[in-house]
């Protein structure tokens, strides 16, 4: 390059520092001061599922040896102190998808999304509903999607990794300001009457409806009539959790401290990126704490976008086509992701719960949707995976459990076998052919 | 099956080998608790069947085995067979399948019509069938593909959703209230437009947010008592510079900081942007929620070139002065670049300064939202007030006003421009408020055009009056007449929520918590929140003329029919093309046809995607958030220009002229232009501007952030300009290398043609690519470039290799750079009109396209270029009317 002088020369330094976003934000950036409990107060079969996007750097993630004694591999490096509260999982994929950036569509559905004819996308049941509709009469929510994007995303980009039982995707929440107070905060009319008033109206405006519906739905031609079914089933679902709202009227939220929490961090702001992770798993751990849900779906970046610690972009590695610099670069936003599942894994190991630990009832599923490759590939199999916890539930850890990436059982079994293990009765889920052998 | 509960026995399971969902076995009313729940199968008629009851579409085995096979066997199953099943694509023992209704197999006919047709296939070096058995497969395939259409027509999904900006304009329109849908799950697209019945689902959440936003919007709309008294609360940014400074307003001790902004006299003077150089107003909140403005008043003093190059031409003389002093050796190199220095500032056109630019951001419950970002078009000596409003909720709030005016941080002038004297556009905060709540009227208009007389304290009146709002209320609210029996039915709501609440106390208060059940209950309604229309008889699919004015309106306004809509539909006047004619130039007319611009021209072009991997800061220096919400501007304007001013729609495309304003005249380079609004500006010669292609919102959303994507662009040239889908890339293509073996500088070309030697990749990339090639001058950022930048951060050094933007387009014309793309568009004009005609058509009925639908596309195309000779013809407008007389609008 031609420098103009010494004085810009000298100056050179500066104009990294010089965007304005930077500095405010280093003004503002701290690590939180959040703190975990001593003492959780019962423990319940729980499943976390923690979505990164875009892949990995496959060199650095997957570890060189299999079995118990396996020599962790650079990225999973600060997950040390947990090894023996956890199994990497490689040469999973569901048979059935497609790759690419879908990958978060179908990572805990494994559907295949062109499956219906005359439909452009079919996607299925999730397991965490699988799951969620087992626990949801004991619990105020029977489950939370989380996402760094609010909604549902479109068809091919899910922002959420959580899908009905008709396969309808249900939309995110991103602020961790709406998430606490959903969680903790008491509703505005605390005035039970009043508020059995507003259940009792609200009720009987969907019953309302639901005739409607059906006296639409008849004057209708078929596919029509499919469309408004998903809206009376929504509209009927609607009913029934009001219905089970009434019987947590007496209920009181449980009191949080919002103290420590960084309600306000931002998770498309390059520099709050770090601490709305962070916020957002203190807040998981909260609800699973408080047994505000037992199940959580948490898609921590969406795919083809977001970055990692700073302001790489994510994305454009995840294309490194065998680059060295870029797979290093990769390698840096993958150790970033799985320093926040250290972490988070901190927080549960060191919450007693009677005997044992919190993590010990609580399961972590962690990975991707998608292999970055080799080359920069995208490709659905070989999928970066770990399986954390859940050791009270009967999950057994070996270390590194490698599958041959060609002919593996379906990632439904290892999903059927987490589920049943928080307490799904089945045998069935997805394509899943039985319950995966190596981890129970 | 293992059914987790009685409550989700319906689809579980979707069976992944292509087969219908199972029909339920039993269905009834089963109890839980109180509620009756009911079972899906007695949702009047099965929701789900199984094949065994829908008719399947008969398929023509002869027609097969007679024109289809024998050219398949001779030409093709020898590499597309069980030996060697080229590119997964089997053609061998009828592997498609017939069942053209199916899109997997639909897709696989049309791929084989399209590469025998282009003579793709079979490949150049292998026998060729005689052309007029091609055109026979080709033309079975299509009345395959039409018949099939035909037979499903009747279950194709029209019933759509209001999607996010139809129910907040609805809402605007119905109620007077602006309802804040950003909550809302954003909406799928499909067939590239958010409004597509198909992908429009819903889900409880929804409903639950559905019930809330009904509630909250005629909380917002009725009002009880008297007229709420309004704050006026005036920030004076000169009394403090830190958070000590505390001055109370209401019940609280704000915190006003006029950050460290230099005074003069009695205002604060921003000078740059920093964390420490907003002026804010924090730790307050309003007393009532609801719609307030803020004021701010506030001048500009924009410096003069010259006083730009003597303090830059100074600071340098000084620095550099010094620098020889210090090292002699270098005395000679420090004096030669010396005047190439000042030079810089004399001639660089960031230094013609605009107005002063502010941003105001309003702070609610920890969540910042830009409420506006604004020239300061005011002298220092004439400051204005500028004035924004905002919906504002009792949570503790703030307001911030932050300079927004970029100077592009270039290597030649960042360290010196954020100097505090360095002369830079500035702006003078005199003072700021918030004002409100603010009412129209009192009661609010809205409440008058729901209640509209005073409440009745007799009960069969009260009664009477809920009968009456209901009665004017719901027509509109479903865009429809609605039945006694309808409005009834809604009174129970009434009458149930008067014994809940308890009708001892007839007071205004409880009328209105009454009426609310039923008008919630409207709101949630699928009348309501469907565009629904239904089968009447079997014998028609003409729809009635209630359902043309909805189409109509969300067509051209995302909204519900206006009252003159409704009342021509009601006076059956819409059955008549004239009239529906002149409905559509009166619509064009009103301010509401923003919402096709932004709607229709906004997801064409692709401008939802601007900013959404914008280019990298670091390295696109000229770009920042007053350029990228001008480029999108600019766009929208070009279409407003070309509908409003019914100009030929090719100049879409290709134009001698361009919508710009001060920033974009600066970014693009071209001759100066003042003031913040777009406009119309002649080009000259080889201003390398003019028409989409050579937006930068086009040009930054096909590139990746740090480089441009000529497969990106040239597929968003054939998506939306030639109207063809590439499809897309087969499975583990990759992605351009990084880098190329034995090339030093290898550029974006040079390394998509490394990708394109896979043979794999080839077919399409040859289809793509050199369109894509076109646009090579044209950086990540949409600026004009000759070289592509190896330099410190993308910059251009001498030695850069040259921008080469030749190509070949598949029928062998030879093009190099964008007037010979354009060209290329204009030769193919036909097939840019079509590919308007067919978005459009699929915007306005929210579905995609058949072939069945293709022969009327066909025709309103033929219509627009028939006439050549009188080529206003080929206006957007004309392209409106014919779709709105078309059989496709006025049939389900």
């Amino acid at each position: 390059m031609v420098l103009r002088g010494a004085g810009a020369c000298l100056a050179l330094p500066l104009l990294e520092a010089m965007s304005t976003s930077s500095l405010i934000s280093s003004a503002h950036a701290a690590p939180s001061q959040f703190k975990p409990y001593d003492q959780s107060p019962k423990a319940h079969p729980r499943l976390i599922c923690c979505y990164f996007s875009n892949g990995v750097n496959i060199h650095q993630w997957k570890p060189k040896t299999t079995g118990v004694d396996y020599e962790l591999s650079p990225t999973l490096k600060t997950l040390e102190t947990h090894r023996n509260d956890f199994t990497v999982i490689s040469g999973l994929g569901h048979p059935k998808s497609d790759g690419g950036h879908s990958g978060a569509d179908t990572w805990l559905t494994g559907a295949d999304l062109d499956a219906t004819p005359g439909s452009d996308y079919t996607n299925s049941i999730s397991i965490d509903q699988r799951i969620a509709a087992v626990h949801e009469k004991d619990t105020r929510i029977a489950s939370l999607q989380l996402s760094d994007l609010s909604g549902s995303g479109g068809a091919l980009h899910s922002h959420t990794l959580s899908f009905d039982h008709s396969g309808t995707p249900l939309p995110s929440e991103d602020s961790p300001r709406r998430l606490f107070e959903r969680l903790f905060v008491p509703d505005q009319a605390s005035d039970r009457m009043a508020t059995l008033q507003r259940y009792q109206q609200q009720r009987s405006i969907l019953d309302a409806v639901q005739e409607e519906s059906k006296r639409l739905g008849r004057r209708l031609g078929q596919d029509d009539r499919k469309k408004l079914a998903e809206y009376y089933e929504s509209v009927r679902t609607t009913e029934q959790r009001i219905e089970r709202l009434v019987g947590w009227i007496d209920v009181p939220k449980p009191n949080v401290d919002a103290k420590f929490l960084q309600l306000d961090s931002q998770p498309n702001n390059a520099h709050d990126r770090s601490m709305w992770i962070d916020v957002m798993l203190e807040l998981s751990y909260l609800a699973m704490l408080t047994d505000t849900t037992r199940v959580i779906g948490f898609q921590w970046a969406r795919e083809a976008a977001g970055y990692g610690g700073g302001g790489e972009n994510h994305h454009e590695l995840s294309h490194h086509g065998g680059d060295p610099a870029m797979l290093e670069k990769l390698a840096g936003v993958d150790r970033f992701y799985a320093s926040k599942l250290a972490r988070f894994l901190d927080f549960l190991a060191s919450t007693r719960e009677g005997d044992a630990r919190m993590l010990d009832s609580t399961i972590v599923l962690y990975g991707s949707g998608m292999n970055s490759g080799e080359g920069g590939e995208h490709s659905p199999k070989d999928l970066p995976l770990l399986v954390a916890g859940g050791k009270g539930l009967g999950l057994k850890h070996s270390g590194h459990l490698a599958f041959d990436k060609e002919q593996h059982p379906p990632l439904s079994n290892l999903l059927l076998t987490l589920a049943q293990k928080t307490g799904l009765e089945s045998d069935q889920f997805s394509d899943a052919t039985g319950a995966l052998s190596g981890i129970s | 099956m293992n059914l987790p509960s009685i409550g989700y026995r319906t689809s579980i399971g979707v069976k992944a080998t292509g087969q219908a969902f199972r029909v339920l076995a039993s269905g009834g009313f089963l109890r839980i608790g109180r509620c009756w729940i009911f079972c899906l199968a007695f949702f009047g008629c099965p929701l789900r069947s199984d094949s065994a009851d829908t008719p399947t579409l008969p398929i023509d085995q002869a027609g097969y085995e007679a024109i289809v096979e024998p050219l398949f066997e001779e030409y093709c199953t020898k590499c597309h067979g069980p030996d060697d099943a080229e590119g997964d694509f089997r053609l061998d023992n009828n592997q498609l399948g017939l069942a053209f209704n199916q899109s997997a197999a639909a897709m696989k006919w049309r791929e084989v019509a399209n590469v025998l047709n282009s003579h793709e296939m079979p490949p150049k070096e292998e026998p060729q069938p005689d052309a007029e058995a091609v055109a026979k497969l080709v033309d079975w395939v299509r009345d395959q593909q039409i018949r099939a259409d035909q037979f499903d027509r009747k279950n194709k999904v029209v019933l759509r959703r209001l999607n996010r900006n139809e129910y907040k304009n609805t809402i605007h329109d119905l109620v007077g209230i602006d309802y804040d849908v950003s909550r809302f799950p954003q909406d799928p697209p499909a067939a590239g437009f958010d409004n597509n019945g198909r992908a429009l689902s819903s889900s409880p959440l929804q409903v639950e947010l559905y019930l809330d936003a009904a509630q909250a919007i005629l909380d917002e709309a009725l009002v009880v008592g008297d007229r709420p008294g309004v704050i006026s609360w005036r920030f004076e940014p000169e009394t403090g510079d830190s958070d000590s400074n505390r001055v109370r307003y209401g019940e609280y001790n704000a915190i006003v900081n006029g950050g460290a902004n230099r005074l003069d006299g009695n205002t604060r003077v921003m000078h740059h942007n920093s964390w420490d150089r907003t002026i804010n107003a924090r730790d307050f909140a309003v007393p009532i929620a609801g719609t307030y403005t803020i004021g701010v008043r506030a001048g500009s003093i924009i410096p003069s070139r010259d006083e730009v190059v003597r303090y830059a031409e100074r600071v340098i003389r000084e620095q550099r002065g010094k620098e020889m002093i210090e090292q002699p050796n270098r005395r000679n190199w420090i004096e030669q670049h010396l005047e190439e220095e000042i030079d810089y500032f004399r001639k660089s056109r960031i230094f013609d300064y605009g107005p002063g630019r502010l941003r105001v951001i309003v702070h609610h419950n920890g969540q910042p939202e830009t409420i506006g970002e604004f020239d300061v078009d005011a002298s220092k000596d004439a400051m204005k007030e500028f004035q924004l409003p905002v919906k504002m909720i009792t949570a503790k709030t703030s307001i911030t006003l932050e300079y927004a005016y970029h100077i592009p941080p270039e290597l030649e002038n960042f360290a010196i421009q954020r100097q505090d004297e360095f002369p830079r556009p500035e702006v003078m905060i005199d003072w700021f408020e918030i004002k409100g709540p603010i009412y129209d009227d009192w009661p609010p208009t809205s409440h008058q055009r729901l209640i509209d007389k005073p409440i009745p304290t007799v009960e069969a009146d009260r009664r009477k009056l809920a009968q009456a709002i209901l009665t004017r209320f719901m027509p509109r609210a479903f865009r429809r007449p609605v039945s006694p029996a309808e409005i009834e039915e809604k009174m129970i709501l009434f009458e149930n929520a008067a014994s809940s609440i308890g009708t001892s106390s007839l007071t205004d208060e409880t009328f209105i918590s009454q009426i609310k059940a039923p008008l919630v209950a409207v709101l949630v309604s699928p009348n309501f929140l469907y565009l629904a229309e239904p089968y009447r008889t079997a014998s028609t699919d003409t729809l009635t003329q209630f359902e043309v004015a909805s189409r109509l309106s969300y067509f051209l306004w995302s909204s519900m029919p206006d009252d003159a809509l409704l009342r021509a539909a009601a006076n059956q006047e819409l059955s008549d093309p004239a009239n529906l004619i002149s409905q559509v130039d009166r619509m064009l007319a009103d301010a509401r046809v923003s919402a096709f611009h932004q709607n229709f021209a906004g997801q064409w072009f692709g401008l939802r995607d601007v900013g959404s991997n914008p280019p990298a800061e670091d390295l696109y220096v000229h770009y920042g958030d007053h350029i990228q919400t001008s480029i999108v501007r600019q766009s929208l304007a070009l279409f407003d220009d070309v509908l409003r001013n019914d100009r030929d729609m090719l100049e879409l495309v290709d134009s001698d002229h361009e919508m710009l304003n001060e920033v974009l005249s600066r970014y693009y380079e071209l001759p100066p232009v003042k003031g913040d609004e777009m406009r119309r500006v002649e080009l000259a010669e080889n201003s390398h501007r003019g028409g989409i292609l050579t937006h930068a919102s086009m040009l930054t959303t096909t590139s990746n952030g740090t480089r441009t994507s000529p497969v990106k662009r040239g597929t968003w040239i054939l998506k939306n300009i030639f109207g063809t889908d590439p499809g897309l890339p087969v499975a583990n293509a990759g992605d351009i290398a990084p880098k190329v073996p034995g090339i030093d500088k290898a550029t974006v070309r040079n390394r998509l043609e490394i990708h394109r030697q896979l043979a794999q990749c080839a077919r399409c990339h040859r289809k793509i690519d050199p369109l894509g090639f076109a646009l090579e001058n044209y950086d990540a950022s949409g600026r004009y470039r000759r070289q592509e930048g190896f330099g410190y951060k993308g910059r251009i050094e001498k030695a850069d290799p040259v921008i080469d933007a030749s190509g070949e387009l598949p029928d062998g014309t030879k093009i190099n750079g964008v007037e010979d793309l354009k060209a290329a568009v204009r030769k193919n004009d036909a097939l840019f009109i079509r590919c308007v005609a067919d978005k459009m058509f699929t915007y306005a009925i929210g579905r995609e396209m058949l072939t069945a639908d293709s022969e009327v596309i066909d025709k309103v195309v033929a219509t627009l270029i028939d006439s050549k000779s009188t080529p206003h013809r080929r206006t957007l407008r004309m392209l409106i009317h014919q779709i709105v007389t078309s059989p496709i609008f006025s049939q389900r």
